[in-house]
């Protein structure tokens, strides 16, 4: 009986896992590259993301929302990445060129993922979350900070983009 | 450019396709299996340790106690260096939980790295203690068969020789392995005050 129960609770496990991957893989793979754009780089810590997603799920609560909480762990994966090795920038593997072609964005989408990773870290986090429609509340959550402090930084992050942007137009 | 601009520059960003659940699975049971590999290593190799030095002490006839002792602490000090190397260090240590909020996940990550920095420079210090003493314990018997000029010109040189490690070599390699920790430390420090 007591076996049986934890196979169960393994199977739930799994199928919670599942919904979750799905829903959020896309949300999860774009804050990744808004902070690094690049994107092996993005894909990496996206699935360090979810393996310590799966790895720390029994131990979720429901004190925050399930959104707040996989969230946190992906900036928290996010802002490791500065103790690892920086990475070689793509134009040293031509063989890779193809590859870039097929997932080629338009110029607009680029250069918006350009600007915000070249933010301080921690504003990258905010300005991608917040371009994921999150509440500011839930923002403030994520990071720990005070609402107020989130609505004054999107404030001024989007201002930071929108004059990048015309620079760029008028050159 | 408004807020709603950028929103759909935003989700237009081809994503990659996701790996399939079971692909992403297996990398977190490889995970779990080098952790154990890693203990398992650990573990093994301080047995091996253990055994070295009780065979050692049980064939060598040494007339002074002093001489298996000091051979005993040689051996501890290598040990000692085989288990000042990071990852195995990182073991002994339990990482930052991940779900936290950024601002309490920072100076915990930043705690946990300034701990791994402080045992560190303590495994090489220790290491360097055992391995001095070690030394001169040996040495009393053997010294003890040579006339005393002898006998202190090899202290002599001995003691020259631990004081030149202890001076010269030991900051030397303590912070060429940490800088990589101080490094990160510094990193961290700066993205704490990115909150404030």
């Amino acid at each position: 009986m007591f076996l049986l129960t934890g196979k169960s609770n393994l199977l739930h496990m799994y199928m919670d896992f599942e919904e979750i991957y799905k829903t959020y893989w896309n949300k999860v793979f774009r804050i990744c590259m808004g902070y690094v754009n690049d994107r092996d780089w993005a894909q990496d810590i996206a699935q360090e993301t979810f393996i310590t997603v799966w790895q720390q799920l029994p131990k979720f609560r429901n004190e925050s929302s399930i959104g707040t909480w996989l969230f946190r762990i992906a900036a928290n994966h996010c802002l490791r990445q500065l103790e690892k090795t920086k990475r070689y920038p793509r134009e040293e593997f031509p063989l890779q060129i193809a590859d870039q072609q097929e997932t080629s964005n338009d110029e607009n989408v680029n250069l918006l993922y350009k600007y915000i990773s070249e933010l301080p870290e921690i504003d990258r986090l905010i300005i991608s979350l917040e371009l994921e429609e999150m509440p500011q509340s839930e923002i403030a959550g994520v990071l720990g900070i005070t609402e107020s402090n989130v609505r004054v930084r999107i404030h001024r992050i989007k201002e930071k983009l929108s004059i990048k942007f015309a620079t760029y137009e008028h050159e | 450019m408004n807020t709603n601009d950028f929103r759909e520059m935003w989700n237009k960003q081809i994503t990659t396709p996701q790996p399939s659940q079971e692909e992403l699975l297996k990398t977190v049971i490889k995970l779990k299996n080098k952790n154990r590999n890693q203990l398992l290593l650990a573990f093994v190799s301080l047995s091996l340790t253990i055994i070295f030095i009780l065979v050692i002490g049980y064939y060598i006839e040494p007339t002074l106690i002093t001489t298996r002792i000091g051979i005993a602490l040689i051996i501890a000090a290598i040990l000692f260096y085989l288990f000042s190397s990071n990852s195995l260090l990182r073991l002994l240590i339990k990482d930052a939980d991940q779900s936290l909020d950024v601002s309490s996940y920072l100076p915990l990550l930043i705690k946990i790295r300034e701990k791994q920095l402080l045992l560190g420079t303590r495994v090489m210090t220790l290491y360097f203690i055992l391995l001095a003493a070690g030394l001169l314990l040996y040495m009393i018997e053997y010294t003890r068969r040579m006339t005393f000029g002898f006998g202190l010109l090899a202290y002599g040189i001995t003691t020259l020789w631990i004081l030149f490690n202890w001076i010269y070599l030991k900051p030397r390699i303590v912070k060429k392995q940490q800088a990589k920790l101080s490094e990160a430390i510094k990193n961290l420090e700066n993205l704490k005050k990115q909150l404030s």
